[in-house]
């Protein structure tokens, strides 16, 4: 009970010593160029890692997915599953562009074969998590407006809140996203998604961690309120720069995981 | 005993008054803690297996109730854009409801397409079409996918429903109101309609407050009104109003400091106090009135009158209680409060009206002395009229008795048994015209669950629920069912070019597995999330069934069960939803009726013998009982008034109630045959005894007669049974019981 109370107060005091406006921001940058930056950001030229996927529902139980996965720059990612055993061997490979939808193809090895998937099935859910595929992929620095909220810091790490609100013509699920931008990273660590009815839908948490010259994010969780369900991502064995051959993103290396 | 009372009582009045008004404040100091349940699943017995079944599923799948709103745009079809308008904002004001976990229409289901490069999962409807082709082009698709026609678009596409799941912790009254505002908004040309076990529960809240509010003045009128005919004093009405109303206040309060709350049928309660007890009042005051006649000392008077009326208002309050706590055997809650607490009420009724009632008229002025004599008599001729018919035709009498008996038990096997609440309600009521509409044009609103536990991701159990659910819809009562596995039949035949005769559970557990990822990456987890849990360990498989009666949906229930105990043994299947609550609502009824009807026939028959010292008497003072029961039953069969839970409770009451009148005719009788008189003991005792007998059996009758302005159906009749009941049992023991006495005393002296 003791060590309760204290604990409070020692939140209580965090909160004190946190947040008293940090005036002393360098230089102020505006929205636009904050998005800019987390846009063109250094990226490794390739990635190998294993992904652990917790997949936890509204009590706590959890079902756990494995995946081997292989991406270059931020245009291609291959992935095999590892578990469940009942989908081992299963993989997923997508290639985006700058100027159209990405392309998107999945191997069953049951059926032997290779399915695309649908350009437009972006609120698909990504390996039947609460990532749907527009938030696996890199949102388009033009799609967006930007507005500077706030400075605000996350477990001791200032942030630049963002909000961006789509254009006209652009296919999203949501109507607002605001992010919380880390300016030593150059990536969001947290970010809040908002439904077309402007309900705040998914919260997401990322944890960055640095190796070499790169941020990479070690683990993410996204969390859905409405369903209560919620989605870890943990990225282990995380090899950088390792040299990929480009043509391990092809369609027939999907059939044998590498 | 009456003695001990009636000198404590008369010595230390103030006391008692203070003690009896002590008592009611401690107890009715419970009533604001009284609530109303609406949840109709409250009414079930908590270790029944589909109750428990139903909890789990809630826990799994956070929510089973359905609500169903179905518009109609019966000039055209709903594909135009206005109603498609109307389906998308109506959809969209539903899912945001706090406590609606998942809304299913055409505004959010998804067509599963098959390409040549792969499949596709569409939602039919985002946003309103904005060109006739568009619009067309939907209704097209809409019914090429023959997954959703008769559930979210009737198949003649001119209905359409909004499918809202509740959580297991929503605000069902707060929720069904939104609705009816959004009815009210959306109406017009399209009409709208809302069903669904929620709204049931919602209008049986409102109900069961309207009974409460409307019912109790009610009956005090009534009661009012009987009392000054049969006693004609402002102190004889006031008095036993006085105690009945302190016991209802007393067992009301009782309510709220035990925790139980007002359901169907417990709202009754305070109206059947109110019957039952003030027929005690009525017999001390007429008591003392005729006391008075011999004595002008008030002291005297009264304790004379509880010296003579105490045991015969004890005995019949005892034996109403035993009748009452006979439902205590029934394994239903709701008859186990019904009973306790009825029969605490007759106790307080009968505490106060012995103790309080003479210790206030011990402290009131002397009233007027009234010489009323042989008004009655035309009546008083009737009933030596009939004693003496009695005595001549007593074997007519008897025979006649058996043929009218046998006659009645023809109608018992005809009773239909009705468990369904929808049929509570009032044919004409909206809720019946929405629950008629929706079984008429779409897929109905009863539903069946069947949980599954398991390996889900496998093909044994998916072909083990595809079966159950073409079990299921081999019957016309059913409307749609759906589950996970046939969305995988949907998934595997997209996975094969649309070939329809892929639409089957693939070969093998793998297969199962991967066509529900392609899923996820195509459409979401969202989509089936109803269905199944995270861990693919629980999963059902859904039926909505159109209403049917009840016979029909236990048929069809235990024929389910009996077919997955056939094929699936070795699955862990377990069933639920309001269809197989109403079939095992039924059985309960059935069979603890039974029960508690020979317990209550015994008890009564053993406190006879217990009074009477006699087994031929406990036995007689049965006999006009089993004959009013069978009376009772046979009626219902005859004119189809359907045995639900009120209709069930009403042989535990007549039993409680109508011994009262083989009781007074019996001690009467018993008296008589000690005296020496021109009159054969059996004319004066019918002389004597009759007009009151007569008097409580129209009290008590008129009592109940009040709950035919209840807003349930089945109270309605319970209601008109009572009354009717009442009367015949009263006549019951004036002529065949009162025939058979004459037959004892014949043997008894030979």
């Amino acid at each position: 009970m003791n060590k309760l109370i204290l604990l409070l107060f020692g939140i209580l005091l965090l909160g004190i010593v946190a947040f008293p406006g940090n005036a002393n921001a360098q230089e102020k940058l505006t929205a636009n160029q904050i998005m800019e930056r987390v846009d063109t950001r250094t990226y490794p030229v390739d990635m190998t890692a294993m992904m652990t996927m917790n997949l936890i529902d509204k009590k706590g139980k959890t079902r756990i997915q494995v995946t081997k996965t292989f991406r270059m720059s931020d245009k291609k990612q291959i992935m095999w599953f590892l578990q469940p055993a009942n989908i081992k061997g299963s993989s997923f490979l997508r290639l985006s562009y700058d100027d159209r939808d990405d392309d998107m193809w999945i191997y069953l090895p049951a059926f032997g074969k290779v399915r695309r998937i649908a350009s437009h099935a972006k609120s698909g859910s990504f390996m039947g998590s609460d990532f749907t595929f527009e938030d696996m992929g890199d949102r388009k620095l033009k799609n967006y407006t930007y507005d500077w909220i706030k400075e605000e810091k996350i477990e001791g790490i200032k942030c630049h809140v963002v909000e961006s609100l789509p254009t006209e013509d652009v296919s999203t699920d949501y109507s607002k996203i605001i992010s919380w931008v880390r300016l030593d990273a150059d990536l969001a660590i947290k970010e809040e998604f908002y439904d077309k009815k402007g309900n705040l839908k998914k919260i997401k948490t990322v944890k960055l961690e640095k190796m070499a010259k790169y941020w990479v994010p070690a683990l993410m969780l996204m969390e859905n309120l409405k369903s209560k369900h919620k989605t870890e991502m943990i990225f282990s064995e995380i090899l950088l720069d390792t040299g990929l051959d480009e043509k391990v993103f092809k369609s027939n290396y999907m059939k044998r995981i590498h | 005993m009456n003695t001990f009372i009636a000198k404590y009582v008369l010595d230390y009045p103030k006391t008692i008054i203070i003690i009896s008004i002590l008592i009611t404040v401690i107890l009715a100091s419970g009533i604001r803690n009284v609530r109303i349940e609406e949840d109709l699943k409250e009414m079930l017995p908590e270790d029944l297996p589909s109750r428990q079944a139903l909890n789990k599923l809630d826990d799994v799948f956070g929510g089973s109730d359905v609500m169903l709103i179905a518009i109609a745009n019966e000039n055209e079809t709903i594909f135009n854009k206005g109603t498609l308008a109307k389906i998308i904002a109506l959809t969209d004001s539903m899912d945001v409801i706090p406590g609606i976990t998942k809304v299913t229409s055409l505004a959010t289901a998804k067509q599963i397409k098959g390409q040549e490069w792969g499949m596709e999962v569409i939602p039919f409807l985002e946003e309103v079409p904005t060109t006739k082709d568009d619009v067309d082009n939907l209704s097209k698709i809409f019914f090429e996918d023959s997954l959703y026609v008769g559930t979210i678009v009737s198949a003649d596409g001119k209905y359409a429903s909004i499918i809202a799941v509740l959580s297991d912790d929503a605000e069902t009254s707060e929720i069904s109101d939104i609705a009816t505002r959004l009815k009210a908004q959306f109406e017009g040309p399209e009409k709208i309609y809302l069903s669904g076990l929620p709204v049931v529960m919602t209008h049986s809240t409102k109900n069961i407050r309207g009974d409460i509010q409307k019912l109790i003045p009610f009956v005090l009128l009534v009661v009012i009104l009987i009392l000054y005919l049969s006693l004609r004093t402002i102190s004889s009405v006031i008095l036993p109003l006085l105690a009945t109303i302190m016991a209802v206040l007393c067992m009301v309060g009782m309510m709220g400091h035990i925790g139980e709350p007002f359901m169907l049928v417990s709202n009754i309660m305070p109206v059947v106090l109110v019957a039952v007890g003030v027929a005690y009042g009525i017999h001390v005051m007429a008591a003392y009135h005729e006391e008075l006649l011999f004595t002008s000392e008030k002291k005297v008077a009264l304790s004379k009158t509880i010296e003579h009326i105490g045991t015969p208002v004890l005995m019949a309050a005892v034996t109403t209680m035993v009748g009452f706590l006979s439902l205590m055997t029934a394994p239903l809650p709701v008859f186990l409060i019904f009973g306790t607490l009825l029969a605490f009420g007759v106790f307080l009724s009968l505490l106060f009206t012995l103790t309080m009632i003479p210790a206030i008229l011990l402290l009131l002025p002397l009233p007027k002395k009234k010489t009323v004599k042989n008004r009655e008599g035309l009546l008083d001729k009737l009933l030596i009229g009939l004693g003496n018919y009695i005595l001549s035709f007593r074997k007519a009498i008897i025979l006649f008795g058996i043929v009218l008996t046998i006659i009645f038990a023809f109608g018992i096997p005809k009773i239909n048994i009705e468990m369904n609440p929808l049929t509570f309600f009032p044919e004409t009521s909206d809720l019946r015209q929405a629950n008629a509409f929706v079984d008429e044009h779409l897929a109905g609103s009863l539903n069946i669950n069947l949980l599954f536990e398991g390996d889900i991701q496998s093909t044994k159990m998916l072909r083990a629920m595809d079966s159950v659910q073409q079990f299921l819809e081999q019957y016309p009562e059913t409307g749609t069912t759906m589950s996970l596995a046939t969305i995988v039949k949907k998934i595997n035949r997209s996975l094969h070019a649309d070939d329809p005769s892929f639409e089957i559970i693939p070969e093998n557990n793998e297969a199962v597995a991967q066509a529900i990822l392609l899923y996820n990456m195509s459409g979401s987890p969202e989509d089936y999330e109803q269905f199944v849990d995270n861990s693919f360990e629980n999963t059902q498989v859904t039926a909505l069934m159109k209403s049917a009666g009840t016979n029909r949906i236990a048929q069809i229930a235990n024929q389910t069960k009996q077919y997955c105990q056939d094929n699936f043994q070795d699955i862990s299947i377990e069933i639920t939803g309001l269809t197989v609550f109403i079939k095992d609502l039924a059985q309960i009824v059935v069979t603890s009726q039974a029960r508690s009807l020979v317990i209550a026939l015994l008890a009564v028959a053993l406190l006879a013998w217990l009074t009477y010292r006699s087994w031929k008497i406990g036995i007689l003072a049965i006999i006009p009982l089993s004959v009013t029961i069978i009376f009772n039953f046979g009626l219902m069969g005859f004119t189809g008034i359907d045995l639900s839970i009120p209709t069930a409770m009403i042989s535990s009451i007549i039993i409680g109630i109508g011994v009262d009148f083989s009781f007074h005719l019996l001690s009467r009788y018993k008296l008589e045959l000690q005296k020496e008189h021109s009159l054969s003991p059996i004319v004066r005792t019918i002389r004597t005894v009759g007009k009151p007998i007569l008097f409580n059996a129209i009290a008590t009758g008129f009592g109940f007669i009040v709950l035919m302005v209840s807003g349930f159906v089945p109270l309605r009749f319970m209601g008109l049974l009572i009354f009717l009941t009442m009367l015949f049992c009263a006549f019951g023991a004036l002529t065949i019981l009162a025939a058979s006495l004459t037959f004892i005393k014949q043997n008894k002296g030979a």
